[in-house]
């Protein structure tokens, strides 16, 4: 078995910071979707034109790994929180003193 | 009877070259966006890796190895979106250039034209008049009509290697869009990297390492026009610092540079990302713009063009921040008297805009008093300047010895990118002013710096050097300039005594010494020493200074005005001749006039 140790807060920083990374991706996709090739020579243009696709393909891949980031950390915590709470529950319930059970 | 008189043909329109350099500086903004935006992925893919063993186990493993795959890759998409938007910077930094020589294409066809339709009216005349034609006139007009064709031959090839420079442009974007389009190639190391330009960096001379500043000149001298511009776009960095070339490539390359760094650091301000060395990179980008943009309207005092000046070094992060800069004013690569001056403690990029004024002054007055040669005069901080008075490195000498080993190289640098001609070689001057005349000192006294005259100012001392007949110049090429109420100039040795290490060695404006020292003392100055701005006027406006500076730039350091050297006796405090003579007025003639009236 791992040693295991996690500080909850830390991985809702992080969380946040996945997030805003995301909404910049998101941004990405939008600027090079809206990037104008016409000051290019027209001999330029349709390179150009597929550069730009492709590349606001691959902000699109990189805003849906951000998103499977904040996503991932996200269940980590809720289950993490969610066990937590549950094994508390458990250890509430245990009688740990000797004699009948009140 | 008939004769024949040759005239050339109309020249055809020439086309302007499509495209737009302002609307490609837009695409190439929102790609350097676009590289901001991966750069931080990156960034922040590696940050958030390290939980300081906050978080572990099994679930942290594997997110980490994920967010490490992450960051690795956005990191080399970040790199590769990034030299694409180069490549368009360097477009259209080159279609600029290119409309620029099609309308003098145009102005050149428009004036043949008008000629060849001229002399055709003229045959006409010479033919329709009562004598008919003479031999004198068919003499006149055969000679009109071979100029002429010669002139529109010349038009015709200038024209067509321009068009061939056109087309090159154009195909060299093309491919570097095509060399970063494919995800294999964006995630490459060379992605958005033309062939045009890796087939040019294989060959042997290339920047780097191995090469010499005259292998890399050689080297260039090799290449073809595309070829140039395919490396220059590419590898900014590369050829922005590659000692050998000519510095008008160097230029191309750093304002490549200048330009993607304003934009993409700009982009990263405005999402609230700047860690705190791109705070300070932006800043000295910023003060490097702002510097290039007062020099170039800067105007030559005696024929009133503007001079224009050269970006040849730019590394706004090296030192932590504190960056490294060189701006000329006037052409490196043509000038007949070229200046590198290298300035001292509290130095840094941030002030690259008020050293370039100052060589506005040098150039000034270099060219005011001169003999009519071409000046450049460049400001040159390639060495990491001690922070101040503060700075336990002031007090040593350590950060003026490498500063003196990279001045030397950054000379020979200068040298090779002008060939082994020695009609093209230049008169060149290092100055060096306060610390920077310590890291001066060394470059001469220690690593043979290929200069042909030394002037040091407001120096706390020579370094490694006791006399001037130890600096490579020889003892006859050494000018000081101390003005004897400048502080930091009197802390180097001038006698045997010595004053306890206080200084950087000996000062160089002492009989010890015997440098030719020349007048520097302000006509404001007052009666205590360290008062005003003794230290830092060296090359103001109409000072005794820079007179005689500008006449050691010009070549003609036996003209300067001589001051007496300092001098240490054994039984008394050091003495200054200097101390008690009456300063030249400012615009005296001959002593401190350097610019003409305003």
């Amino acid at each position: 078995m791992s040693d295991f140790q996690v500080q909850p807060i830390l991985l809702r920083n992080a969380v946040t910071r996945w997030e805003e990374q995301e909404t910049l991706m998101t941004q990405a996709v939008s600027e090079l979707g809206s990037a104008s090739t016409d000051g290019l020579a027209p001999s330029i243009r349709a390179a150009a034109g597929s550069f730009l696709a492709a590349w606001r393909g691959y902000a699109g891949e990189s805003k849906a790994i951000a998103e499977g980031f904040t996503q991932a950390l996200n269940d980590s915590l809720e289950d993490i929180t969610s066990t937590d709470r549950s094994q508390a529950d458990t250890y509430g319930q245990l009688d740990g003193r000797l004699g009948p059970a009140t | 009877m008939s004769a024949v008189i040759e005239v050339p043909s109309e020249v055809p329109a020439i086309e302007r070259p499509e495209g737009n350099p302002a609307a490609a500086d837009s695409l190439a903004e929102a790609l350097y966006t676009t590289a901001a935006r991966y750069e931080e992925f990156g960034d922040n893919a590696a940050s958030l890796q390290n939980f300081d063993g906050s978080w572990r186990g099994a679930a942290y493993a594997a997110y980490k190895e994920a967010a490490a795959k992450a960051s690795g890759e956005h990191s080399s998409m970040a790199a590769t979106v990034k030299r694409v938007a180069h490549a368009v910077t360097s477009y259209a930094d080159t279609l600029r250039d290119l409309r620029r020589t099609h309308e003098q294409l145009s102005d050149r066809r428009t004036n043949l034209n008008a000629r060849t339709a001229s002399l055709l009216e003229d045959i006409r005349a010479a033919n329709a008049s009562a004598e008919g034609m003479t031999p004198e006139v068919l003499a006149d007009l055969r000679n009109r009509g071979r100029h002429l064709i010669r002139l529109v031959d010349d038009l015709v090839t200038d024209r067509d290697a321009w068009a061939s420079q056109v087309q090159a442009a154009e195909d060299l974007l093309r491919r570097s869009f095509e060399a970063g389009t494919d995800l294999g190639d964006a995630l490459s190391e060379l992605g958005g990297v033309s062939d045009t330009a890796r087939d040019a960096m294989a060959k042997p001379g290339a920047p780097g390492p191995s090469s010499s500043p005259e292998q890399v000149h050689d080297w260039w001298e090799g290449l073809t026009d595309a070829e140039r511009e395919a490396v220059t776009s590419a590898y900014p960095e590369l050829i922005g610092s590659a000692d050998g070339l000519p510095a008008s490539a160097r230029d191309d390359a750093n304002r490549v540079l200048l330009d993607g760094d304003l934009a993409r650091l700009g982009a990263k301000e405005d999402d609230g990302t700047l860690s705190s060395l791109e705070r300070k990179t932006l800043d000295n980008a910023r003060a490097t713009e702002s510097a290039l943009k007062n020099s170039e309207e800067y105007r030559d005092p005696l024929t009133g063009n503007l001079t224009g000046s050269q970006l040849w070094l730019y590394d706004p992060s090296a030192f932590d921040g504190d960056g490294r800069v060189a701006v000329a004013v006037g052409d490196l690569d043509t000038a007949d008297d070229v200046a590198v001056f290298t300035p001292g403690i509290t130095t840094d990029m941030s002030k690259v805009a008020s050293y370039t004024g100052q060589m506005n002054n040098l150039y000034e007055s270099t060219r005011y008093n001169g003999d009519g040669s071409s000046v450049a005069a460049m400001f040159w901080l390639g060495y990491d300047a001690p922070d101040g008075v503060t700075d336990t490195a002031t007090m040593t000498e350590g950060r003026a010895e490498d500063g003196g080993r990279r001045l030397a190289d950054a000379i020979d640098g200068l040298r090779a990118s002008r060939g082994d001609d020695p009609a093209d070689r230049a008169h060149l001057t290092a100055v060096g002013h306060s610390y920077g005349s310590t890291t001066t000192s060394y470059a001469t006294g220690k690593f043979d710096l290929d200069a042909d005259d030394v002037v040091l100012v407001g120096s706390p001392g020579a370094g490694p050097s006791d006399h001037a007949s130890d600096f490579s110049v020889g003892r006859d090429h050494v000018y000081v300039g101390r003005d004897s109420r400048d502080i930091v100039a009197v802390l180097g040795d001038e006698g045997w005594v010595g004053k306890g290490g206080l200084g950087l060695g000996t000062d160089p404006s002492s009989r010890d010494f015997d440098a030719t020292r020349f007048e520097a003392e302000r006509p404001d100055r007052g009666d205590i020493r360290g008062a005003g701005d003794a230290h830092s006027s060296y090359l103001a406006h109409d000072s005794e200074s820079l007179y005689n500076i500008g006449l050691i730039v010009d070549g003609h350091g036996d003209q300067v005005n001589e001051a007496e050297q300092s001098y240490d006796p054994w039984y008394d405090a050091p003495r200054d001749p200097e101390w008690d003579r009456d300063p030249a007025s400012p615009r005296t003639p001959g002593r401190s006039e350097t610019r003409p009236e305003e």
